[in-house]
């Protein structure tokens, strides 16, 4: 397979898995859209990494049955995996940047719960392990 | 005493020039690739971003295919998979001593959209206005992998501020916006000067040049 194959190949996964994605979380909140904010955004370009970025401003989009369903989706797409980072309007300067990569086999969890409302500072995931964004 | 004559007739007097002048037409004569080497902001103005002319994509993928070419690499080379040891991800040399490891990350992609598909895809605009946002990109980048930053989140947020300042100026609904309103919001995105926009557009502009710095034939190469 030629390298514009390939890109084709795995731009084509990326729709995909971007798609679903999206289906996913539009179930449990709103797309952020030109015409105000939302709960979570899908971002929309392939980078040429096997990856999918999801931006979540609504911490109840953290929550382990949403991450776990996150997980059955990518567990279809072997060797990706989806980046979800914290962004929550009102907290972009005094939050550092965290988040998950939900992978097929894992869930690498680099969530910085102390800034979290209390509600959302239990939050566990099955089978998961604390990590870096270097991860 | 023979008389001596000037074998070749003296150059045409140019007249008066500014330094400025001097410069630009030394930087005129440069090739592209002499030119990204002493002047990456002038190659960037000519060769890179000048979307409107179609010149980026066809200018830059040349000369990216030429370092390349010079650099001698080879997409289909190759590569030894993870687990390794010290030699994982490097070329196995192309003699097939390690298996071809065909991943994403190092092929041409379309880059960044200025205006973010997740934006405008549940909007209803014109096919032809929402076929302006989806070619309003940087063109192909090679861009490293995503992490948990929040950037993209903090652009989109300027970028739809900026919109809904845009249908109130021109007092219009999404779905009545045409092809050229769009371009111009477009145009307007990669000109702005709102630190948010801005930073995101030049730090994705500035990681492109190092990128290709890195890659460039040095000395006699």
């Amino acid at each position: 397979m030629n390298r514009e194959e390939n890109d084709r190949k795995q731009k084509q996964i990326f729709e995909l898995l971007s798609a679903q994605v999206d289906k996913l979380l539009n179930r449990f909140g709103k797309s952020d859209s030109l015409l105000g904010p939302g709960d979570y955004s899908v971002y929309g370009d392939y980078w040429g990494h096997p990856q999918v970025k999801v931006t979540v401003s609504n911490l109840e989009l953290l929550r382990p049955d949403v991450v776990k369903r996150m997980q059955a989706i990518v567990r279809d797409f072997p060797g990706w995996e989806l980046v979800v980072a914290v962004a929550v309007p009102g907290h972009y300067d005094n939050w550092p940047d965290m988040g998950l990569y939900v992978r097929p086999h894992e869930v690498i969890d680099g969530l910085q719960r102390k800034y979290f409302p209390k509600e959302f500072q239990g939050i566990e995931y099955e089978g998961s392990r604390r990590g870096t964004e270097r991860d | 005493m023979k008389r001596w004559i000037q074998p070749n007739p003296p150059p045409p007097s140019k007249g008066w020039q500014s330094r400025a002048e001097i410069l630009r037409e030394h930087y005129a004569s440069l090739s592209p690739l002499e030119l990204l080497r002493v002047r990456p902001d002038l190659y960037a103005q000519t060769w890179g971003w000048d979307f409107e002319n179609k010149r980026y994509a066809s200018g830059r993928l040349a000369l990216y295919e030429e370092l390349e070419r010079r650099a001698g690499f080879r997409w289909d080379q190759p590569r030894w998979p993870k687990g390794s040891g010290d030699d994982s991800g490097r070329w196995s040399g192309g003699a097939g001593t390690g298996p071809q490891e065909t991943g994403p990350g190092r092929g041409p992609i379309r880059g960044h959209h200025f205006v973010d598909k997740a934006l405008y895809k549940n909007l209803s605009l014109r096919p032809e206005t929402r076929q302006v946002f989806d070619e309003g990109t940087t063109g192909p980048l090679h861009a490293g992998p995503h992490r948990w930053s929040k950037e993209h989140k903090i652009y989109n947020d300027a970028v739809a501020e900026h919109f809904q300042r845009f249908l109130k100026e021109h007092r219009i609904q999404p779905e009545q916006m045409t092809p050229e309103q769009a371009q111009r919001f477009v145009s307007e995105v990669k000109g702005s000067r709102d630190p948010r926009i801005r930073s995101f557009n030049t730090k994705i502009f500035m990681r492109e040049i190092r990128y290709w710095f890195r890659r460039m034939p040095r000395g006699s190469e």
